[in-house]
């Protein structure tokens, strides 16, 4: 009962790390089980018990034999009714005008373990001392384990040490495996944007699809780097002139910009670029390709670590020269 | 003489005794060692980097044949063990398997998956989040049970939601596993009998309910802790059971509506059970205890309209007034439309149906030989015997008549009924005619067991993940994916909304599990087919903007790129896209590709529909 009532104050306690995890779970998956099956099963499980003889009807005049449950009876039915009490908690909850947040959930929750491990300690306290039921202790846990490691000669007795040594080292290589996992995906986001002229936000649309030799046209470029380690990225744009029929070499090709940026692991990098035509023509696709680190000595989508594009058509000259942008 | 004779049989009988022990435990021993082994490959081998079409790829196969390998050494041990009176090496070989399920049924998390289960997993984490924003479960929610869960242990454990969704099925497969085991206690009358039973009680073989986080899952897992106490009531008649099964039945029927459906009928079987002859005699569950649930869960689920809604469209179907598209008549039309390969479809029949086919097999086996050598049925077999029969036989007609669910979800029931049943099939053989019997018929049938074993053991593991060897995807959530459907949710234009294709993802389901359910829009996916026509339409259409009459975002995922080639390679006359196609598109003028993450494209597709074509008529 102590233990409810600690872990129903822990998250206000600012309790967290793997302990808050341990105890978060104990809470929603033994807890509310444990105290119910306490309250249903208060004495202690013995064989001569569970071969009484049936125990009474309801209405049976008859002195009954209370049933006894073993020990991993107690576990399955603590986990499952655990599992089957949680949920009523939080729906009777929703019939109230009180929110589910999170201090209301864990209250609800702490409450009614409490209510169930007060009335498991009356019933347990009604039962004769010599019957009580007794809550695992090293001697249970161990016990299975020393019969194992029993045997009636030193071969047998080495066999079921070895066992035992063998079950401890799995159990603790799963249990490394598990906590052991974690997020492998190291990526890089690389994006175009453009200013929406009502909102003047920069969303994903209204790309320009002109270049005109005296204006100057924007585009928005976006990197965000969550690699978990520090990376310097380099941006090469290319202005081409593809073969939207045929092979997979431009016709034509200009650089027209190229710079770097260095950004932290999480950091977000966004700054507008204006392109200057140094082509001209129809469908002309404008290429931004992104490096880490230095780029190749031919630039292309097939060497590129990430690349977007737009399409474009300009009319009149160009010098090609690479223009720069506001900076973020 | 006769005393030293008798006495050197004794002894011989002892060392033969004692030296099966020990080949017993050096098994054990093997049998860890197996383990260890499968640790370690899985401690070394790296994480996820990204999507994985199949999760049995990302590790070499020597490990699966560890995998195979401790499952069958540790069955074999506690097989060898039932068969030594008093001897326990059987509880090394049970920690052996359960120590191999946790590490199979949390693959997931260990492999870093952000989320698995792309669908309706995903929507219902978006349930989950949706009582965040409601401050409570909203109205239409019909199963809100495991949304309430993962919501307050997510609260509890200071945990995101989505990383606890990850660990609350395995949770759900303890209690399956535990309850089974105690159902083989509680029914069986010898120690060989129950462990006889264990090694298929303890195989993972309702697949993917083992780890996907839906209501329909975790309420099956829950069936094995209903069955056992209503198994315990019939012996142990105390308030105490009685009201421990009436807890376990209203919080398990609030999970899924079809837990009422399917187990009413049970309860009843198991009441009438009584009026069966040649049954054993035991006391009864009244019906009041029986009924009392689902009186609740009438009274709970009537309020949904959806649950009205489509039992009456299941009603309609099953007298003939509605129904098409069953799974069967689906199955049909691929396979007269693809032609495919005998060996292809009997690959995919045997991953999708082999283990189910097996198990029903063994339950039928053991009912069979149960008739034929036992002069009575007790209530559990018979409880048993009709779960099997009724669902695995009734599982069919939702083959061939579209009720909503997949027959895969009653044959569920009738796998749990299988595998309490299996054990009896060998152990009536064991016991009735080869225990006494000479050596060789001994060899011939452990051989024969064991090979039952390997077969079983092989089909659980290879069906509990999709793979591409059952025609289906690896079902992870890659991180590339969750950031970049969000950045598109961020950076969409707001007024009017663009419309999405999408190709290998499912972007509202995306939606759903990082903003909720509550607002999500249908028109944010504008009008028409939220997938893209077949090789993009350039047999037709020079660019594929010229499909559309209204601009359009395309998603698509590096699953969605690669899945024809990997999953159907030798049917490429029926991919939807080719990796030409996808190569056209970065030379398509209508399509600009304004997003990119090593997984998730998202490409702008300006859309010029009605204009003539110049149609490029080349074959992709």
């Amino acid at each position: 009962m102590s233990f409810s009532v600690w872990t129903v104050l822990t998250p206000s306690v600012g309790l967290q790390g793997p302990l808050r995890i341990i105890v978060g779970a104990l809470m929603v998956f033994f807890l509310p089980g444990y105290a119910l099956v306490v309250a249903l099963f208060p004495r202690q499980y013995t064989e001569e018990r569970r071969q009484s003889p049936p125990s009474f009807k309801i209405g049976d005049d008859r002195r009954a034999v209370p049933t006894v449950v073993t020990g991993l009876e107690r576990f399955v039915l603590s986990v499952g009714l655990s599992l089957c009490t949680v949920p009523l908690i939080g729906l009777a909850l929703n019939s109230t005008p009180i929110e589910f947040t999170e201090i209301n959930a864990l209250l609800a929750l702490g409450e009614m373990t409490l209510a169930l491990s007060i009335i498991a300690l009356v019933r347990w306290a009604r039962v004769p001392p010599t019957a009580r039921f007794r809550a695992l202790t090293v001697s249970s846990v161990a016990g299975p384990l020393q019969s194992l490691s029993s045997g009636t000669d030193r071969t047998e007795v080495l066999l079921n040490t070895l066992l035992v040594i063998g079950l401890i080292l799995a159990s603790s290589g799963v249990a490394f495996a598990v906590l052991d996992g974690e997020n492998g995906e190291q990526f890089t986001e690389f994006y175009l944007l453009s200013e929406d002229p009502e909102s003047g936000e920069f969303v994903s649309g209204n790309y320009p699809s002109e270049l005109t030799p005296d204006g100057e046209t924007e585009v928005r470029i976006g990197i965000v780097n969550q690699e978990d380690q520090t990376v310097e990225y380099t941006v090469v744009i290319l202005l081409q002139d593809i073969d939207t029929d045929g092979g997979p070499q431009p016709a034509r090709e200009r650089e027209i910009d190229r710079f770097s940026t260095t950004l932290e692991a999480e950091e977000t990098w966004e700054e507008s670029r204006a392109i200057r035509p140094a082509l001209t023509g129809e469908e002309l696709r404008v290429t931004y390709l992104l490096y880490t680190g230095v780029p190749p000595g031919d630039p292309g989508t097939e060497n590129a670590y990430r690349h977007v594009h737009i399409w474009v058509s300009a009319s009149g000259g160009g010098s090609g020269a690479a223009m720069g942008g506001e900076g973020q | 003489m006769v005393k030293l004779d008798a006495s050197r049989d004794h002894e011989e009988a002892i060392v033969f005794r004692l030296n099966t022990k020990r080949r017993v435990k050096l098994a054990a021993l093997f049998g860890l060692g197996l383990l260890l082994i499968t640790t370690l490959f899985t401690i070394g081998v790296p994480p996820a980097s990204g999507y994985e079409i199949s999760l049995y790829d990302a590790y070499p196969i020597i490990f699966w044949v560890f995998v195979v390998g401790t499952f069958f050494m540790s069955h074999l041990v506690i097989i060898a063990s039932a068969k030594i009176p008093e001897d326990r090496t059987w509880i090394a070989g049970l920690g052996q398997v359960l120590l191999l399920n946790t590490l199979l049924l949390l693959m997931p998390y260990i492999r870093g998956y952000p989320m698995w289960g792309r669908d309706d997993a995903l929507s219902h984490l978006g349930f989950i989040l949706d009582i965040s924003t409601l401050g409570g479960v909203s109205g239409a929610n019909i199963y809100p049970n495991l949304h309430v869960v993962a919501r307050t242990l997510s609260y509890a454990t200071g945990l995101e939601v989505m990383s606890v969704l990850n660990l609350i099925q395995p949770v759900f497969s303890l209690v399956f596993f535990g309850a089974l085991y105690l159902i083989l206690k509680q029914v069986l009358d010898s120690r060989e009998r129950v462990l006889f039973g264990l090694p298929f009680v303890t195989l993972p073989v309702l697949g993917q309910a083992h780890i996907n986080p839906r209501p329909f899952d975790a309420a099956i897992m829950l069936i094995p802790l209903v069955l056992y106490l209503l198994v315990k009531t019939g012996e142990d008649a105390t308030p105490s059971v009685r009201a421990a099964f009436v807890i376990a039945i209203v919080g398990s029927f609030t999970y899924h509506p079809l837990m009422p459906v399917f187990l009413l009928p049970m309860f009843l079987v198991w009441f009438f059970a009584d009026y069966v002859p040649y049954v054993g005699r035991e006391r009864s569950t009244p019906m009041t205890v029986v009924l009392l649930p689902f009186v609740v869960a009438v009274a709970w689920y009537q309020k949904f309209v959806g649950i009205i809604v489509r039992f009456e469209r299941v009603y309609n179907v099953l007298v003939g007034f509605e129904g098409e598209g069953s799974p069967l008549s689906s199955y049909s039309e691929t396979v007269s439309r693809t032609s495919p390969r005998l060996v292809d479809v009997l690959q995919i029949a045997t991953i999708t149906y082999g283990l189910d086919g097996v198990l029903f097999a063994l339950g039928f086996a053991a009912l069979g030989s149960t008739l034929l050598f036992q002069s009575e049925m007790d209530r559990a077999q018979i409880l048993f015997g009709a779960m099997l029969t009724v669902f695995s036989f009734g599982g069919l007609s939702f083959l061939v008549l579209d009720l909503i669910v997949p027959p895969e979800r009653p044959f569920q029931v009738a796998k749990i009924a299988a595998i309490l049943l299996a054990g009896g099939a060998f152990y009536v053989i064991w016991d009735e005619k080869v225990r006494n019997y000479h050596a060789e018929l001994r060899d011939t049938f452990d051989v024969a067991f064991a090979a039952v074993l390997v077969v079983l053991i092989v089909l659980a593991t290879f069906s509990l993940y999709p793979s591409p060897l059952g025609a289906e995807n690896n079902p992870q959530v890659a991180e590339m994916e969750l950031e970049g459907s969000a950045w598109l949710v961020e950076h969409r234009e707001p007024e009017p909304e663009t419309g999405v294709q999408q190709i290998g993802i499912n972007y509202e389901r995306l939606y759903h599990g990082q903003y909720g359910t509550l607002s999500w829009r249908n028109t944010m996916y504008g009008e028409g087919s939220t997938v893209p026509p077949p090789r993009f339409n350039y047999t037709t259409y020079g660019t594929l903007g010229q499909n559309y009459d209204q601009d359009k975002y395309l998603l698509v995922s590096e699953g969605g790129r690669v899945t024809y080639q990997v999953t159907f390679p030798d049917y490429r006359e029926f991919w939807r896209y080719t990796p030409e196609n996808y190569e056209r598109i970065e030379r398509d003028s209508t399509v600009a590709r304004v997003y990119a993450n090593g997984d998730l494209e998202t490409y702008r597709i300006n859309a010029t529909g009605g204009q003539e074509v110049v149609a490029d008529v080349t074959e992709n």
